[in-house]
């Protein structure tokens, strides 16, 4: 058999480069971790990625595992038809782009939310925990199952080089792939992602490239293999051939709904950038997956069809074929160090929608962080053992089916119409959500058993049966995303959707550049920290806007400056008043020739930390997490800024103080436990850490209220974004 | 005989071919579409 002929016979070079190559990794990743601030600070990137990385990151993350070794499987077994690959996920990719990315990126700025789930929960006004909850188990079960696919793929990979059984592997693979996570994650550094990625990528422009060299197009090899490999159906006719098609073009769908995508989209940091980040990803795009399947087709014209049983095995042993030895090594050593990278950010995710969103957000409010952080570990390494385990189970399944049917496409039926649903429809409403999800992931997971199933009782169609057939073994994220879609829709219009949607929709049809800061590096920019949901001192309100309408009391009071006609600012006005402030971008003059009449001033008193976040880390040196969180008083939020900002004493004239609704001990914890979340959702802890605050500033955030025709609004003297202010009109 | 038909081929080069359309389409139309945005807000904003 022509894989024993090279399985386990790469050459010392091969594996010595290998090797040489991942322990630069985990060195360099070793050295910059010291003075990175966390992994997570990738995660969105403070919003302050630039477009190619932006666009070559959201396609890169998928690298790993299905287009490195699925798709060039897929284009070995079915020939030209994998060309179809990028029938529905290229035009979807653009759609996700052009539909979904800007709003994504306005609202979560709006709403400060960094996850789905915690976004899905403030755009459907559900406090019940009920669209987390759901939302977290969704991730929880599909996430796992692109931890499994990851694990089978290192496996399989193990397995070229060294000559294993596939079991042993795998079991190493993913033994490898927990203590990886466990140890921290050194290869997702930011770089990490973007240069596994490239060397991918150029490994799928150099191989179909020298392949063409030596035998120039492999379409006469393919047809001496079977006339069905040079048929774009397949050699399939009639509703075979359809029904093949829409499966190929349903790839596309889950699009939306794969979180890992829709994270790319919310961590863009300026407005032109969307545009190009678009266009840098859409040709990563034609480049991978026309190479990725002519490395598949190249396979069959050097090896003959047929000749390798394990179909994931061609990207490997073409790439040991062809290059040189060194650049084989590290070809495959990239393509190893990026599985393990996505396998632990995919651990990592699926632990905190389990351990955060479910058991902390849903059955035990009160959970200690020492509580927290050891169920974290029991859950890393549960999730982590039943992965290894579904792995196992389905070493035989192709890794390209493994990744859609039970990572792909559940999270694109689950979570994709909900994305879609809550940017552009405002009826949407939780309970639709929470049933499109349900039915979504049931769907999916029944669907793929289907034929197993119908096997089983004697009732599968017959292949003559051409339509009943098809719809059997279509890609169930068709059948699923359609029939999420529906109970989205139905459900929803049988429900009230949440207040106050009017509102945040207008904001979509700003320029980004009007909900975003003009600068590149804003003085005081916050990236959207997920907001502290202490129970001892709940995040009041969503935005100023919110928080200003809820001080406007049902009295007029005497110090009424903004009146509604009858309802006023609470807080204190003063006619002067010396505050400490952050230093308006927008000052007062810039908005006072805009106004139809009189500006007022809103001091929000803000206390803003730097903290230390001391990590142990089993084996190796412990290491800083850096964090710099801005608690808002008023509003009992927390969120991560960049850098403290200066601050600077101001006589504010025609002000609204308000008052501070923490004191200093519950501002201090609220900083402590909004560093430890964020720790928390990146790395594994051995023990809880010790959060120092080595710095705090107490200062006054500015807003402008001002008049304009179309109503009031209020400015962020800082960021310069605004909001209406429904009903309120200011008495000149 | 050409080890692929005409159709094949279309079927293969055609979607890539129309995607790349596409995607100038949308970079062309979307970089007028902010700039269009940006003006109308900028009006709006100044009650011009």
């Amino acid at each position: 058999m022509a894989s024993d002929a090279i399985a386990g016979s790469a050459s010392v070079w091969v594996l010595g480069t290998f090797a040489v190559y991942l322990l630069v990794l985990i060195g360099i990743g070793l050295y910059t971790s010291r003075f990175m601030d966390s992994v997570g600070d990738y995660v969105i990137g403070g919003r302050q990625i630039g477009p190619v990385v932006t666009g070559f990151s959201e396609r890169a993350s998928e690298m790993s595992g299905w287009l490195t070794l699925g798709v060039p499987a897929d284009a070995y077994g079915t020939g030209i038809m994998a060309f179809l690959n990028g029938l529905g996920m290229i035009p979807a990719d653009l759609f996700s782009w052009a539909a979904i990315a800007k709003r994504l990126r306005k609202y979560t700025e709006l709403v400060r939310s960094v996850t789905l789930p915690t976004f899905f929960a403030h755009r459907l006004g559900d406090d019940t925990g009920r669209v987390k909850g759901v939302s977290a188990v969704v991730l929880m079960l599909f996430e796992g199952g692109y931890v499994g696919a990851q694990i089978v793929a290192a496996g399989t990979l193990l397995q070229i080089l060294t000559g294993i059984e596939p079991l042993v592997g795998i079991v190493v693979g993913g033994v490898i792939v927990i203590g990886y996570t466990f140890l921290g994650g050194y290869f997702a550094v930011a770089w990490s992602d973007y240069f596994q990625g490239t060397i991918i990528l150029m490994a799928f422009i150099v191989l179909p490239i020298i392949a063409f060299i030596d035998i120039g197009l492999p379409f006469e090899a393919l047809a001496q293999n079977g006339s069905s490999l040079t048929s774009i159906t397949a050699g399939a006719t009639g509703w075979a051939a359809a029904f093949g098609i829409i499966s190929y073009a349903a790839i596309g769908l889950g699009v939306p709904g794969n979180p890992h995508i829709m994270v790319r989209f919310m961590g863009i940091d300026r407005v032109k950038n969307v545009r190009l980040a678009a266009l840098v990803a859409q040709l990563f795009m034609f480049v991978a997956y026309i190479g990725a399947a002519f490395v598949g087709l190249y396979a069959l014209a050097v090896f003959g069809g047929g000749t390798i049983e394990n179909g994931d095995a061609v990207m490997p042993m073409l790439t040991l074929n062809l290059l040189p030895d060194v650049l084989a090594g590290i070809v495959l050593a990239a393509a190893l160090a990026a599985m393990m990278s996505s396998a632990d950010s995919q651990l990592l995710v699926a632990t905190s929608a389990v351990v955060e969103d479910v058991y902390h957000g849903f059955f035990d409010r009160d959970a200690t962080q020492a509580q927290l952080v050891r169920y974290s570990r029991y859950v890393t390494l549960g999730l982590g053992v039943a992965s290894v385990a579904f792995a196992v189970l389905a070493r035989n399944t192709p890794i390209y089916t493994l990744v859609l049917d039970y990572a792909w496409g559940g999270l694109g039926a689950a979570i994709g119409p909900t994305i879609i649903a809550t940017l552009w429809w405002k009826r949407v409403t939780a309970e639709g959500s929470i049933a499109s999800m349900i039915v979504g992931t049931v769907t999916m997971i029944l669907w793929t058993q289907l034929p197993t199933v119908l096997e089983a009782v004697g009732l599968m169609p017959a292949e003559s049966a051409g339509f009943w057939y098809g719809l059997v073994t279509v890609y169930g994220l068709f059948p699923a995303f359609v029939l999420s879609v529906l109970t989205l829709v139905i459900v929803s219009l049988f429900t009230s959707p949440p207040d106050g949607v009017d509102e945040r929709f207008a904001t979509f049809d700003k320029p980004l550049s009007a909900v975003l800061s003009e600068d590149d590096s804003p003085e005081y920019a916050t990236d959207g920290g997920a907001v502290a949901a202490s129970t001892a001192s709940d995040p009041k309100v969503i935005t100023e806007a919110d928080n200003v309408r809820n001080h406007v009391a049902a009295v007029a009071a005497e110090n009424t400056t903004v009146d509604a006609g009858q309802p006023a600012v609470t807080g204190e006005h003063h006619e002067h008043a010396d505050l400490s402030v952050f230093p308006p971008a927008i000052t007062r003059e810039m908005v006072t020739n805009e106004s139809t009449g009189r500006v007022i001033a809103v001091a929000y008193p803000h206390r803003v930390y730097e903290t230390e976040t001391d990590v142990d880390r089993p084996f190796m040196s412990s290491y800083t997490d850096d964090h710099v969180v801005s608690v808002d008083c008023s509003r009992r939020l927390a969120v991560r800024a960049d850098m403290i900002p200066e601050t600077g004493g101001q006589t504010v004239s025609d002000v609204i103080v308000l008052p501070s609704e923490l004191d200093q001990r519950q501002a201090d914890e609220k900083a402590r436990s909004q560093a430890f979340k964020w720790t928390l959702r990146t790395s594994v802890l051995a023990d809880v850490p010790e959060t120092e605050i080595t710095r705090v500033v107490d200062a006054y955030k500015l807003y402008w209220v001002v008049e304009r025709p179309s109503g009031a609004v209020i400015i962020d003297s800082i960021q310069g974004t605004e909001r209406t202010l429904d009903g309120c009109e200011l008495h000149s | 005989m050409a080890p692929i038909n005409t159709i094949d081929w279309i079927g293969m080069v055609g979607p890539y071919v129309v995607f790349f359309g596409m995607l100038i389409v949308y970079y062309v139309w979307e970089g007028k579409r902010e700039q269009r945005l940006r003006k109308r807000y900028t009006e709006e904003r100044h009650g011009e």
